[in-house]
């Protein structure tokens, strides 16, 4: 494993107009993903995993979202750059791959047109060469009969099949980091399976990183190597999977683990958080999760606490009062 | 808007309250639609008060004024047997009105019935009113009302039936839809089980429901109707001359074109406004009644 | 295909029997009679009797509706009680004129309005967008004629560029086609408004769809994106409304026919209007119910070719 990381996000802050303001859907988001590792993003629905990934691309409309912080690819800066370079980056070096294969795939193109298609928007080839090329990934993402396959519509398919199809899309370019946004959520159960399987062998045999967004700590203990988890925008705990599972430390960390239905607990120990996730118009002072958390202080609504280590000596960054007593320095806007 | 349907639809008052307060806040926000209520109201206006709005009478000759250009005596010019153009048009919009709004009336009111009907009842009775209905929409409303009209004779009473002929099937189509989707929702389905008659359903429990599509599709087919009007009035299928209308008044203003532009000029604008006035409101329904064609943030 | 096609006009013989029924009644339900309204006023009651016969209208009604049947069965829908003409043939010598005006217009059309309706959805709300939808507000505001008599002033009196009236007989392609322009433009004009309206509103929701982030996450350019990807999915409710238009198309093609003084079944109608020719009204309803159940299928068979979801069996 090399030193310098493939992706360095830093002080990250997407923001979006909303009614002619500003908001800052996402704050002070940083992490770094090093050469074959996986990261997860792992947080309840409307946390900006989503949207941290799509930024990440810049995928989000320039019309109501605008990007503040800094995003490293291998040494390239990629916050400020044109359409026009950003779209030499997607695909060939930092591809992504989306929750709903039904509606990610354009239901008007051949499947094979459409991964044919991104092989060819990155490099000069003959059709018949993309061509080639296309079918030798599908047979790699194990759709059967990859040739005959190769001119069937999208709605042919089954969704653990488009879900091949979009990955097969996304790996066509051999990038060195895939954004995989909740690729299983979609799915069955043994279909969920077979994907992670596939994914994490992808991975292993193009060297590529992934950063992986789910909601299910499951799916995090079967493919990461690091969580970052999310809430109301900010990342609350940063940690190898071995640490945060042995020991979590934010308060909104241990109740999504005692939100798991466990067989061997009875139901009484199965705790729900109290409360929802605040909408981005009102996300609070301080710490955001206090008004969810049971173990809220008088100081956590005053200023809102670093994402930091509580022991120097070790990675694992937590952003909490309770830990250390490190607060952004920074105002909220 | 997000507000749960079924509870809403039990009580019909609050169907309309919701749409009343969107309808409100589309007319404030949408200064197209507020444009189109102020155009169409100035015109009902000078319609109804024809007589004080135009103080000659549209029928009076005047040799001796024939082809005169807008002038102080007429503000809009006179045509070629020197009557008044600004009257004739403040009369004629009378006859478009009328004719429109009559006949979009009626074929809201049977299509609507019609509609729902077939749309609840389902069965041999949607089949029938279905396959007319295929049938009717199938033919454009022009020559549907040209066909009409030439067999019965150009009359008020004839043109507004030819023309509510051509919307029923409209109104027809735009009920049943959402009457086959209401009627698997529970709320209908709790009066049925309630033992209401499918009588009261219809009326007291679909028909709030959607009367804003139906409205919608009113405003839009208001200004299809003047529009269907004034061309069976420049073919020559209108009601008879000297009576003023604005697509007679178009014809002989093309007949005159190469002497007089105003003749053909000025009515071809007020149908313009009336036209135009009305597709703005019915836009601006549309936007109110379709939440997603509002702005939306993903 | 084929046999889907030949489903799709079996379909439609039970709508052409009804029209035929309306356009039997509407003949029968016409004030007066017709022996005596063809011969006018001064006829003697033993011609009118003849007539009568010759006509058919002695029998009952039920046998006179299997004798019209029978006749449109045969292709014979009568002849022309002023000229003599058959019906047919009548028709068909505008025929071609007509069609050509309908196909030049709807080209007309979409060479403006798809382009038009996608680039105002892509300038969402700014001021392309909004002069676009104003100029199709007011397009489909305006009545086919009034627009047609503008050109015509405009264009064909004032400045000379186009023929004030079609030429006939024997011209050559290019006198042809440039007695075309007016005409076409200002049915086309019409149908570009629909257009537009539903390019820009089917291209708003396809913009917004999963598979054109997908698309762009794969480094897809932004102009290729719209183009092989929102385009290609917005254009198929297109192809629905232009069928669904093309009825009203054939409609205002009469005004437009009218105004420009073009032969065509529009000047027929209205000339069989004028003379209460009864024979060539019917003929020709029954043929504009043809030519749009034709229209229908034709839409139908290209919705196939631009979705693959409903490409036939």
């Amino acid at each position: 494993m090399t030193d310098a990381p493939v992706l360095a996000v830093r002080g990250l802050s997407t923001q979006f107009r909303i009614g002619g303001a500003w908001r800052a859907a996402t704050r002070n988001i940083a992490f770094d993903l090093y050469e074959n590792q996986t990261i997860a993003l792992v947080g309840e629905s409307g946390c900006g995993k989503s949207i941290t990934c799509q930024t990440i691309l810049g995928l989000l409309p320039a019309a109501v979202a605008r990007t503040e912080g800094s995003i490293v690819y291998q040494g390239r800066e990629l916050v400020g750059l044109s359409d026009a370079e950003m779209e030499t980056v997607r695909g060939k070096e930092i591809a992504m791959i989306f929750q709903e294969p039904m509606t990610a795939l354009n239901p008007v193109m051949t499947v094979g047109e459409q991964i044919a298609e991104a092989i060819r928007v990155h490099r000069r080839c003959t059709k018949a060469e993309a061509k080639a090329e296309a079918i030798a990934f599908m047979d790699r993402v194990r759709i059967p009969a990859a040739a005959q396959r190769y001119n069937d519509y999208p709605h042919q398919f089954s969704g653990g099949m488009r879900q091949r199809i979009v990955i097969a899309m996304a790996m066509a370019c051999k990038p060195k980091v895939l954004l995989a946004d909740e690729p299983t959520t979609a799915l069955d159960v043994t279909i969920q399976a077979q994907i992670l399987a596939e994914l994490r062998d992808l991975c292993a045999n193009f060297n590529m990183s992934m950063v992986f967004i789910t909601h299910s700590l499951g799916v995090v203990a079967a493919i990461a190597d690091r969580v970052a988890v999310m809430y109301a925008g900010e990342i609350v705990e940063l940690a190898s999977v071995e640490e945060l599972f042995a020991a979590p430390q934010h308060p909104y960390t241990r109740a999504l683990f005692q939100a798991i239905p466990r067989v061997d607990e009875t139901a009484e120990n199965l705790q729900a958080i109290p409360g929802q996730v605040p909408p981005i118009t009102a996300f609070p002072e301080g710490c955001r999760f206090a008004p969810r958390c049971p173990m809220r202080m008088e100081k956590c609504a005053g200023r809102p606490p670093r994402l930091a280590a509580a022991d120097p000596a070790s990675p694992h960054a937590v952003a909490c009062f309770l830990h250390h007593d490190l607060a952004l320095e920074e105002a909220a806007e | 808007m997000s507000a749960a349907p079924e509870t809403l639809a039990i009580r019909p008052p609050a169907v309309w309250l919701r749409f009343a307060r969107a309808l409100w806040r589309t007319a404030t926000a949408n200064a197209a639609m507020m444009t189109g209520i102020a155009l169409f109201l100035a015109v009902v206006i000078v319609a109804i008060g024809a007589p004080v709005f135009a103080e000659v009478d549209p029928l009076d000759q005047d040799l001796l004024a024939r082809l005169v250009p807008p002038s102080p005596g007429h503000w809009l010019g006179t045509d070629a047997f020197g009557r008044d153009i600004w009257a004739r048009i403040a009369y004629g919009a009378r006859i478009s009105l009328v004719i429109g709004l009559v006949a979009v009336g009626i074929a809201m009111v049977i299509g609507s019935a019609l509609g729902i009907l077939s749309g609840y009842m389902g069965g041999w009775v949607d089949q029938a009113i279905s396959q007319a209905t295929n049938i009717l929409l199938a033919f454009p409303s022009l020559i549907l009302g040209l066909m009409v009209v030439a067999f019965l004779g150009p009359s008020v009473p004839n043109l507004i039936a030819a023309i509510s002929l051509a919307t029923i099937p409209q109104f027809i189509r735009v009920s049943r839809a959402p009457t086959i989707a209401l009627r698997e929702r529970d709320f209908i389905q709790a009066c049925r089980a309630l033992g209401f008659s499918p009588l009261r359903i219809m009326v007291r429990h679909i028909l709030p429901n959607i009367w804003p599509e139906i409205l919608v599709m009113g405003s839009l087919w208001l200004a299809t109707a003047i529009r269907v009007e004034a061309s069976l009035a420049f073919i020559g299928l209108g009601v008879k001359p000297p009576t003023p209308t604005w697509g007679g008044m178009i014809r002989e203003g093309f007949e005159q074109i190469l002497n007089s532009v105003y003749l053909a000029l000025f009515p071809s604008l007020a149908i313009l406004v009336v036209v135009l006035a009305l597709n703005m409101i019915g836009d601006g329904l549309r936007d109110a009644l379709d939440p997603r064609l509002k702005e939306s943030k993903r | 295909m084929a046999r889907y096609a030949l489903l799709k006009l079996l379909y439609a013989v039970p709508t052409l029997f009804a029209v035929l029924l309306l356009v039997f009644v509407l003949t029968r339900v016409i004030p007066g009679d017709p022996a005596q309204l063809i011969l006018g006023d001064q006829a003697t009651p033993e011609a009118i009797a003849a007539l009568r016969t010759q006509l058919g209208l002695d029998k009952s009604i039920p046998l006179q509706f299997l004798d019209f049947l029978v006749g449109v069965l045969h292709g014979d829908f009568g002849s022309s009680i002023v000229t003599g003409q058959s019906v047919v043939s009548l028709a068909a010598a505008v025929l071609p004129s007509t069609l050509e005006l309908t196909v030049a217009s709807l080209v007309v059309g979409v060479v403006f309005g798809v382009p038009l309706g996608a680039w105002s959805a892509m300038r969402r709300n700014r001021l392309p967008d909004i002069a676009v939808r104003i100029g199709s507000l007011i397009g489909l505001s305006l009545p086919a004629f009034v627009f047609g008599i503008l050109l015509l002033v405009v264009f064909a009196v004032q400045l000379g560029w186009f023929p004030v009236i079609a030429p006939s007989g024997d011209v050559s392609v290019f006198e042809d086609l440039r007695a075309l322009v007016l005409p076409a433009v200002t049915l086309g004009i019409l149908m570009a408004a629909y257009i537009t309206r539903v390019t820009r509103s089917s291209m708003l929701q396809v913009l917004g769809e999963d598979f054109i982030r997908t698309a762009r996450a794969k480094g897809v350019p932004w102009w290729r994106v719209v183009r092989r990807h929102a385009l290609r999915n917005a254009i198929i409710p297109v192809v629905t409304v232009v069928g669904l238009y093309l009825g009203v198309l054939i409609g205002n093609s009469v005004l437009t026919e009218m105004v420009f003084n073009r032969p065509g079944l529009g000047k027929l109608i209205v000339g069989a209007l004028a003379q209460r020719d009864y024979p060539v009204l019917q003929g020709l309803m029954v043929l504009y119910t043809l030519l749009i159940i034709l229209a229908n299928l034709i839409t139908d068979l290209a919705y196939g070719v631009f979705n693959p979801r409903v490409r036939f069996a």
